[in-house]
């Protein structure tokens, strides 16, 4: 018990220590900016998914932040009950979420395609709602954490404090999109996707099965959620309506990058972590999502398609 | 077809008709067979409990029943109310659902159905807020045991009374500790931070501190306020670190004292002195999930079951709920049990079932500090109904173990003022 001045006696050390380490302005702003950075990378991986499948399939999958709690809590149990490292976990999801992504847009998606936006996006709302009760029914309420040395790993570097976890997902967020990239552009399924995201009937008469492009690119979505949820698990904790925390900020960060372009919702995520995060230390916290929302809006009157969107 | 082929149509109307049946003799049927017989013939007293025993608290609710039902229990095994001539107490549940319109429906329904002769209830103040408001209109004598916001006793009702103090009252406590706190020590901490979720109870305990610290010499220097449902606290957790302060006070649920904790730790921040507002500190879950991390801080509290080594009444109160139900009570069912206490020696000095005769009985009750099975300095209503003499507490994480450490004269431990974070 060397760190208590003492415990039962009332004495306490004749100094104490400030709270945190003294740190300047500027090293303060500095570390304001990368933990902002960091948030901002996490939050392209939730919407990354989301807005490839909007842009191949114009589906707006509401269900998509549910997955991801879906994928947290397997995270979570893998963890829990095999003990199994949360980053391995990333060799489970992937295929299974891949897997649950072609099932849905199998049984529930294709029903919809013709139908209008209005009524794939109740039909994903309430394919999220089913998915949380399940969650409520089977895992109650209770937060859950995977509590490890890993996830508790603080990087310090010239006196900024950078958490493990968040900087591996940051990283893991660039190699998604960058994989998914390189996909795209450079191999023939990925052309293929990009044939039928830009003209669907064209497409289809070019021989291309579009509804096979549909499952792979719903798989590939849903995927997507999967790995989000592994990394998330690994800074925050797990329980039913997780998802609903990560919904709203998923819409804007697609908005605000540009629909349907992947690389747009790693600028979208970012520019709405700095906001909210820089914004938050400057103005005040209870600023925080009226500053993320007054971002949204301004790029909404200036650039509706988005910063990095192009007008279709 | 709407409903697709006749057989269809047919199949789904029976599974209707035998849904309806089926509804019906639950509702109905059931009941009626587990009623209990006729009445004694001794008088009988009837209390009503509006509690939530159904519905996302119904564990709490439930606690609440199991708490009251012990003191009544007791008193009817050792021969009833003896000004009554031995009249014995029947508990009739009013299920709230923590719902205000259904609890508000089932005072209604204890009044003037089972008609009670007193009405208890009901855990959240909302609920209460309409309870009470029922039983203010048909004239019946309403307990509060648990209900803790401001504006329930400043309604101007004749027939309420609160025994907990209110949360301006606990949380002005928080501001107190540090006052004493500061003499005990011969050290100022003059600067206090708060941080808190921005939804109506963060900001109205928040107001309170603001208001009553200046007024002891303490500066407010950094006024945070968050959304409750944050992802990431960061920039909050780094401008407390930008701002040199003394005390950090905060209030939280429970995912964002999680959050906090951990950011803490993750950005190298440790106030000097940290005193959270009850709520998600105190939930066991919060302990459970973050272990050494979350030791050390300080809670506002209204009970602790380890006061019983410093007050006998609370040591009985503990030790029959304990055998009784196997766990230790909290501040929750500590209530409801001194409630039910309250109720009996009411019902002994009212000597009579009129409405006016124990809402007289409640007025003048007199209560010593050593009669009261909590922390406190007795119970006495003012004009308003409220409790005057409530009190609330100061508890510790220390080793693991919530201990109080305040009002120093009942404290159990002494507090810790660690130098160093636990993770460090």
């Amino acid at each position: 018990m060397s760190y208590l001045s003492s415990r039962l006696g009332r004495k306490i050390e004749a100094k104490y220590r400030p709270a945190g380490e003294s740190m300047t302005d500027v090293q303060l702003m500095i570390q304001v900016v990368v933990s902002s950075l960091l948030l901002g990378g996490i939050y392209a991986l939730v919407a990354v998914g989301f807005n490839l499948i909007y842009g191949v399939m114009d589906v707006i999958n509401c269900a998509q932040a549910d997955m991801m709690m879906v994928a947290m809590y397997v995270t979570y149990w893998s963890f829990a009950l095999g003990g199994v490292h949360p980053l391995l976990t990333l060799a489970i999801n992937i295929p299974l979420f891949f897997a649950v992504g072609v099932l849905v847009q199998k049984y529930v998606i294709d029903r919809l395609l013709g139908a209008p936006l209005f009524i794939q996006a109740v039909a994903t709302i309430g394919l999220g709602y089913v998915i949380q009760n399940l969650a409520l029914l089977f895992w109650k309420e209770d937060y859950r954490m995977i509590m490890i040395p890993y996830t508790e790993s603080v990087l310090r570097v010239a006196d900024l404090h950078i958490s493990l976890p968040r900087l591996v997902s940051f990283v893991g967020s660039l190699v998604v999109v960058a994989s998914l990239y390189v996909f795209l552009t450079k191999t023939d399924l990925g052309v293929a996707i990009r044939a039928t995201s830009e003209n669907r009937d064209a497409s289809s008469l070019m021989g291309i099965d579009v509804r096979q492009v549909y499952a792979l690119v719903f798989g590939i979505g849903v995927a997507c959620a999967g790995v989000a949820g592994v990394f998330t698990s690994t800074f925050y904790y797990a329980y039913p309506m997780v998802g609903t925390a990560f919904l709203l900020k998923m819409f804007v960060v697609v908005v605000v990058g540009g629909c349907g372009n992947l690389l747009a919702s790693v600028a979208g995520g970012i520019t709405i972590g700095l906001a909210e995060g820089v914004g938050a230390f400057v103005l005040g916290a209870s600023w925080k999502e009226a500053i993320y929302q007054a971002v949204f809006l301004i790029v909404l009157a200036l650039k509706p398609e988005g910063i990095f969107g192009s007008s279709r | 077809m709407l409903l697709g082929s006749k057989r269809v149509r047919y199949g789904f109307i029976a599974i209707v008709i035998v849904a309806v049946v089926v509804g019906i003799s639950i509702g109905y049927v059931i009941p009626t067979l587990v009623t209990p017989p006729p009445k004694p013939a001794a008088p009988t007293i009837k209390v009503g409990l509006s509690w939530p025993v159904t519905g996302a608290l119904a564990l709490i609710g439930r606690d609440q029943v199991n708490a009251f039902d012990l003191v009544v229990d007791e008193v009817n095994a050792a021969g009833g109310i003896k000004s009554l001539g031995g009249a014995k107490i029947e508990l009739v549940i009013g299920d709230t659902k923590g719902d205000p319109k259904i609890g508000a429906a089932e005072a209604e329904r204890l009044i003037t159905e089972v008609k009670v002769h007193i009405l208890v209830g009901s855990y959240q103040s909302a609920v209460t807020a309409t309870t009470s408001e029922v039983a203010e209109r048909y004239g019946i004598p309403f307990l509060n045991p648990d209900s803790t916001s401001p504006a329930l006793h400043r309604r101007g009702f004749k027939w309420f009374f609160r025994a907990t103090p209110h949360d301006e009252l606990l949380v002005k406590n928080m501001v107190d500790f540090v006052k004493d706190l500061e003499k005990k020590e011969g050290k100022s901490f003059k600067k206090i931070a708060i941080v808190y979720e921005n939804t109506l109870w963060g900001i109205d305990s928040a107001k309170v501190i603001k208001d009553y610290a200046p007024t002891l010499g303490f500066e407010i220097v950094a006024d945070i306020a968050y959304p409750a449902a944050a992802v990431d606290v960061s920039s909050e957790v780094l401008k407390l670190k930008a701002t040199e302060h003394d005390v950090l006070m905060q209030a939280s649920y429970l995912s964002d004292a999680i959050l906090f904790t951990r950011t803490f730790k993750t950005l190298g921040y440790w106030p000097k002195l940290w005193i959270a507002n009850d709520a998600g500190h105190i939930h066991p879950d919060y302990l459970k999930t973050l272990g050494k991390d979350a030791y050390f801080v300080f809670s506002r509290e209204v009970f602790s079951a380890d006061l019983g080594a410093k007050k006998d009444s609370i040591k009985r109160a503990n030790d029959a709920f304990r055998s009784r139900y196997g766990y230790d009570m909290d501040g929750t069912m500590a209530r409801s049990y001194t409630a039910a206490s309250l109720l009996v020696d009411v019902l002994e000095r009212a000597g009579s079932l009129k409405a006016d005769d124990i809402r007289k009985a409640l007025a003048a009750t007199s209560w010593s500090e050593a009669k009261v099975p909590m922390p406190w300095k007795g119970v006495k209503f003012d004009e308003t109904g409220q409790n005057i003499l409530g009190l609330g507490i100061i508890t510790q994480l220390i080793e693991g173990n919530w201990r109080t450490v305040w009002p120093f004269d009942v404290a159990t431990a002494s507090y810790v003022l660690p130098v160093k974070p636990p993770w460090a």
